[in-house]
This record gives structure tokens, sequence and C-alpha cells, in this order.
């Protein structure tokens, strides 16, 4: 099970509204999923928790089987290393690293990831191969400057970044919004097509209801989230 | 990909500030070493001014201000000691040599000192080197004058120039311009004051003064100089003197003796315990000096660190990245650790190579000049504690942005100004 969630609640401050409050929530390895809702629903939140960055103040959390409650805080981001790719909004690189390295970048902190990259066939390669299959050429792109590229571009090189040493989980908190229309789509449709090659879970967070058919499922967090919305009280 | 490599390549690309924050470090290392090596260099230079005496022998005053018109040439003895008390120790039995020591007359700005012959053999300065000619002999006729080898430059004297002297310090007036001293010989550098004095025989400063006064020229005593030459001349008094003993342990009881001399009110010091003495007069400045390079050092490490800390807001979207891929705050302070270090280990390299040219090519302008011999050119190991000092410095500086720019990853975790 990539993510399973058991009554989780949290709330940024200490008596402050409950910000999640989840009783229940599923997602099989190697599925795509769409997290949907309003602004103000809690996407970012729960993304911060299944990344490790945060942990819920009650309830449990388990991460492709890792129970993240028994993690400390750098087991935590040692996890997040080994098996997470995140791709961001916009912004997603580094200015002063070209494109290869800010691929390769996702290994810095992880000898896992390092070793899984090197067994197939080489860091550098993979990430070479990465950025071929999201349409970037190695060639052409992969040492250039971050920003001579396009904002769809970069992108592409986030999610290059987020597959390479093969993760587990891949999670993207609007990555499309940035992109126009013609763009989203084939965004998505390669780093879906990517995470299947990589065999890794999705889940991408987004406003825009025109991805819905590139993914096997859409949790609405609306529903998934309907009490802490409601402002009920949380025992 | 690491994180050393990976601050260098942040550092890189903020290139303008970093250069001036390296420099800015340099200079101020630059300033605490130079600052270290004048301060050794000044205290060698004055220790080597005059060695293997053991003791200098004057007419009562401060110890220091005798050291300071016998060795250094600084100032007026307020009298002066009969020759026959001089003679009286030369005799004495613990005694191996003397170097009489006449002060007063001045030649063009330079002091003249009248000596024996003594002077050539026995004075010793630096670890015991003795006098050396670099041209030409000590004197031997009486109007035979040898010149230290700043003011042989100074004045373009070589052997055979004539030279006039003057009677006492002042410039101009009673010139003895009817004797006709000349150079004889030329010393050779030592980078103490011997190199800034003119040296006569006694007898030539007795010659000088035995015409002096327009009473006696008048009187028609008027001599020339052959006729000088034939006469005897003794100096009756002289100003100092200093002693070398046949064996050590006697330092003390003959500084006794003379100091309990019954003839006149002498006075006999170890020029060592005196040169102390003086020396800690001077090392007031000398900490004061320390203590502004210092500063300048700490404040160099806190625009470093300012710096950093006004870069930190502009790098939140590079910090949630690094976050993104997996670093702890923990990673994050030592991503900054690492640039602090990086900057004043620069900093210090630069200011270190830059003293070290500085003294390389200044070395021999400013032993020329200010007869401050430049002993070390290349680093010493206390400076290359120095330098490691400053990078540790450096680098406890970084742990305040450090600390800071985990405290900030950890509240803005992936979700930063979007
Ligand atoms: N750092 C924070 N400190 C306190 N409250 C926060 C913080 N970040 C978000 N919140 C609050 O938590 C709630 C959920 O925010 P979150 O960012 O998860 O929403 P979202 O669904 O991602 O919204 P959007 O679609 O606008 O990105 C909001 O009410 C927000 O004000
Ligand atoms: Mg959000």
């Amino acid at each position: 099970m990539a993510v399973r969630i058991d009554n989780l609640a949290f709330r940024w401050s200490p008596g402050g509204p409950a910000v999640l409050d989840i009783p229940e929530l599923e997602i099989a390895d190697g599925a795509q999923v769409l997290i949907t809702g309003p602004s103000g629903s809690g996407k970012t939140s729960l993304l911060n928790i299944l990344s490790g960055i945060t942990l819920p103040n009650s309830g449990n959390v388990e991460i492709l089987n890792t129970d993240m409650r028994t993690l400390s805080a750098a087991a935590r981001d040692a996890f997040r290393a080994d098996h997470i790719g995140v791709i961001f909004q916009m912004f997603n690189l580094i200015p002063y690293l070209s494109v290869t390295e800010n691929v390769m970048l996702a290994c810095t902190f992880s000898a896992a990831r390092r070793d899984r990259a090197a067994g197939a066939g080489g860091i550098t390669e993979q990430a070479h191969r990465l950025l071929t299959s999201l349409g970037l050429a190695p060639d052409t792109f992969g040492s250039r400057r971050v920003d001579a590229l396009s904002i769809g571009q970069q992108q592409r090189v986030a999610a290059a970044r987020a597959l390479i040493g093969n993760p587990g989980l891949v999670i993207a908190d609007e990555p499309t919004s940035a992109l126009d229309a013609a763009n989203r789509q084939s965004f998505i449709d390669l780093v879906s097509n990517a995470c299947r090659d990589c065999g890794a879970t999705l889940i991408v967070v987004s406003h825009d209801e025109a991805l819905f058919p590139f993914f096997d499922h859409r949790i609405d967090m609306t529903s998934l989230n309907a009490r802490a919305l409601s402002g009920e009280p949380i025992s | 990909m690491n994180l050393g490599t990976l601050s260098i390549r942040s550092l890189l690309s903020r290139r303008w500030t970093v250069i001036l924050t390296i420099f800015s470090i340099a200079v101020s290392v630059l300033l605490v070493l130079g600052v270290d090596r004048l301060r050794h260099d000044a205290r060698s230079s004055f220790a080597n001014t005059v060695s293997g005496t053991d003791l200098i022998v004057g007419a009562r005053t401060g110890s220091v201000q005798l050291l300071l018109y016998s060795v250094f040439r600084i100032g007026n003895a307020t009298s002066n000691i009969s020759w026959k008390s001089h003679a009286d120790f030369a005799a004495d039995r613990r005694v191996a040599w003397t170097i009489p020591l006449a002060l007063g007359d001045s030649h063009r700005g330079y002091r003249v000192l009248g000596t024996t012959s003594s002077y050539f053999e026995h004075y010793r300065y630096a670890d015991g080197r003795r006098l050396g000619m670099a041209d030409g002999k000590p004197f031997d006729d009486l109007f035979d004058v040898v010149v230290g080898a700043e003011v042989a430059d100074a004045l373009g004297y070589t052997v055979g120039s004539d030279l006039v002297i003057e009677h006492g310090l002042g410039g101009g007036i009673n010139k003895h311009d009817n004797l006709p001293f000349a150079v004889s010989g030329i010393l050779a550098r030592t980078g103490t004051p011997v190199d800034r004095t003119i040296h006569v025989s006694l007898a030539a400063l007795e010659a000088i003064h035995i015409d002096f006064g327009p009473a006696k020229r008048a009187a028609g005593r008027e001599l020339d100089a052959d006729g000088l030459r034939t006469l005897e001349l003794k100096p009756r008094s002289i100003t100092a003197y200093m002693v070398g003993l046949k064996s050590k342990t006697s330092i003390f009881s003959l500084q006794r003796d003379i100091n309990n001399y019954r003839g006149e009110a002498l006075m006999a010091i170890l020029p060592g315990v005196a040169m102390h003495e003086l020396w800690s007069t001077v090392s007031v400045a000398e900490t004061a000096l320390r203590a502004v390079s210092v500063c300048v050092l700490v404040s160099a490490f806190l625009g470093m660190m300012t710096m950093l800390l006004a870069g930190l807001n502009e790098r939140r979207r590079e910090m949630a990245i690094l976050r993104a891929v997996g670093a702890g705050p923990r990673h994050i302070a030592l991503l900054l650790v690492i640039e602090a270090s990086a900057l004043s280990a620069a900093g210090a390299g630069l200011g270190l190579a830059a003293v070290t040219v500085i003294y390389a090519l200044l070395a021999d302008w400013i032993g020329a000049t200010y007869g401050l011999f430049l002993s070390r050119i290349a680093p010493t190991p206390t400076e290359w504690l120095l330098v490691a000092g400053a990078i540790i410095g450096g680098a406890l500086a970084g742990l305040v942005p450090a600390l800071r720019a985990a405290r900030q990853s950890l509240a803005d975790g992936l979700i930063v100004g979007k």
C-alpha cells in the first residue's frame, strides 16, 4: 500500500482549527491519483504529511508501509530522500545548477537512490533517459542553465528529478497551474507514463478538472476532509 | 553532487557579494598577520641592536635613558664621565674589553660617535655578529671617519669623501670646517643604529674641540691639521662605555663596584634588562595595535554574517527544493556553515598570501629605509595556526545564519511563497 491513513487529524497550531480530519484513505501501489478541492481545503497540508515534512496531531500515516509516527524528523527526511519524489507548482529548480545537475540533485541526500540509479545504468544515464522520455533531449538541454528553459520545460526537469533513482511515490502540488491548457495535458501525460515505467505511485493535487482522464482515481478533498471543513469539533 | 560542491556552486552564483566578503576578510587577516609580523620583527630587530656586551656604564641617570643614548643614539647624556674612571675599570682584572663611546657632535643630521678601534673589534649585534667593512678600513689617521651603511647611502659617501663635523647637534653653526675629515671606511649594513652613525677616533673629537671657541682663535692658537696630528690628544671625558667581561659570573660584582665608585656618580646597566624595560613601555602600543587588528577581523566576520543572513530570504526556494529532495534542517545548517568556512578560508588564504607577497616585495625597501629587517618571508607555523583560527572563527560566525536557515526551512516545509 503506497498510502494508508487512519483517523488522521492535523492542525497548524495547537488549539487552532483542524485543517485535516481524514477518517480513512488508502492508495494502492502504482496507483495514479488526482486530488481536487477548493482553495484552503487542505490539499497542500495533506501533501506535507504524505512527504513526511509534518506529522499529524493524531491518527496513523503509513507511507510505503512505513509508519511515519515511528520515525524521527531526521529519519523522515531520509525516508523522503530515499522514497519520495516531489514536484512543486513552479520554481522547482536550483538556478546555479545545470539541467542534468538539477535532476541528479535528488541523489544527493540518499545513498539508496544513488544505488538504484546506478543499478538502472548509472546516475547520469538515468537522468538523460528520464529527460529524453519527458521530451527534453539531453544533448540540447542537459547542460543548459535552467533559466534558459520555458516554464513547461522546467516542470519536466522537475518531474525527471522526482523520478530519478526510482522512488516509490511521486507527489506533485499543482504542477500544471503555471502551464497553458495544451501543455498541462501533455505534461501530465508524460509524467504519468514515466511513473508507470518506474512503477511509482503518483499523487497530484490540482484544481484542473480536465486532468481527470489521465488518472485512475480522483479524491475530492471536500468529501475526504468533510468533518474538518464543516468545522465540527474533532474528538 | 554533495553538500560541499553545492555550497561552492551556490557561492559562485553570488559572485560579487562573495568576492567582496572574501576581500574584507583577506584585508583584515592581512592586517592581523602584518601587525604580528612587524611586531615580531621590530622586537627581534630591537633585541638585535646590541649583543655580547655585559654592562653599559655611564653617568648616573635612568637605565632606559642610558640605554637610549649609548645604544640607540637617541637623546643626550645629562653629563659625561671621566676618562680616568673608565681607565680604572678598563684595567680591572675581571674586564676583557671596553668600548668607549663619546657622543655630542653631529654631521648633517647623523650622530658622530667618538670611539677607539676596540669598537670594530668587540662591538657585536644580532646573535653575536661583528661589524664588517663594506669598503675601506677602520680609522688610522686622526681625520679618518668610518660611516655606517645608511649614512653612506643617504649622503652618497664613498671611501675618500671629505666631510665636515659640526659641533653639537644643531645644523649649521660652528662648523669645524677647517679640519679635513675624510671617509676611510664604510661599515656593512647591520640593521641597527650603527648604520646611522659616523665614527671617529676619540683623539679626533679632542682635536675638534681643542680649537673650538673664538677666544682661542683670537689668541692665535689656531692649529692646522698637521699641527694637530703632532699633538698627543688625550680624551678627558667620554659619554659611556661598553664592557665585556672575562667571565659572566662577575657581572654583578663589577656592576656593584661601578655603582659604588667613589670618584664619581657612575651607573652600570645590564643591556638585556634595560632593553626589556624599554620594550615593555613600547608594548602598550603594540597591544593596542593588535587589539585594533583583531577588531577589524571580527567586523569582517560580522560582515560575512550579514551577507549570509541577508541572502537567506531570497534563498527560501532553494532551501525548500533541498528539503524536497530529502535535506533535513541539519543539512541546511551545514550548507551555510560550509559556505561560511569556505568564505573565511578563501579570505584567510588570500590574506596570508598577500602578507607573504608584500613582505617578499618590501623586505629590502623596509630594511633600507627603516633598518627593520623582515626576517620571515614564508608563513610560520604560528601564522598557519592563526589562519586556521580565522577559518574556525568564520565557521562559528556561520552558525548564526545556519541556525536561522534551519529554523526557516523547518517552518517553510515544502510550501514557500508561490
Ligand atoms: N503555515 C501555515 N500556518 C498556519 N496555517 C496554515 C499554514 N499553511 C496553511 N494553513 C492553513 O491551512 C488551511 C489549509 O491550507 P492548505 O495550504 O493545505 O490548502 P490548499 O488546499 O493547499 O489550498 P490552495 O488550493 O489554495 O493551495 C488553510 O486554512 C490555511 O490557511
Ligand atoms: Mg495548496
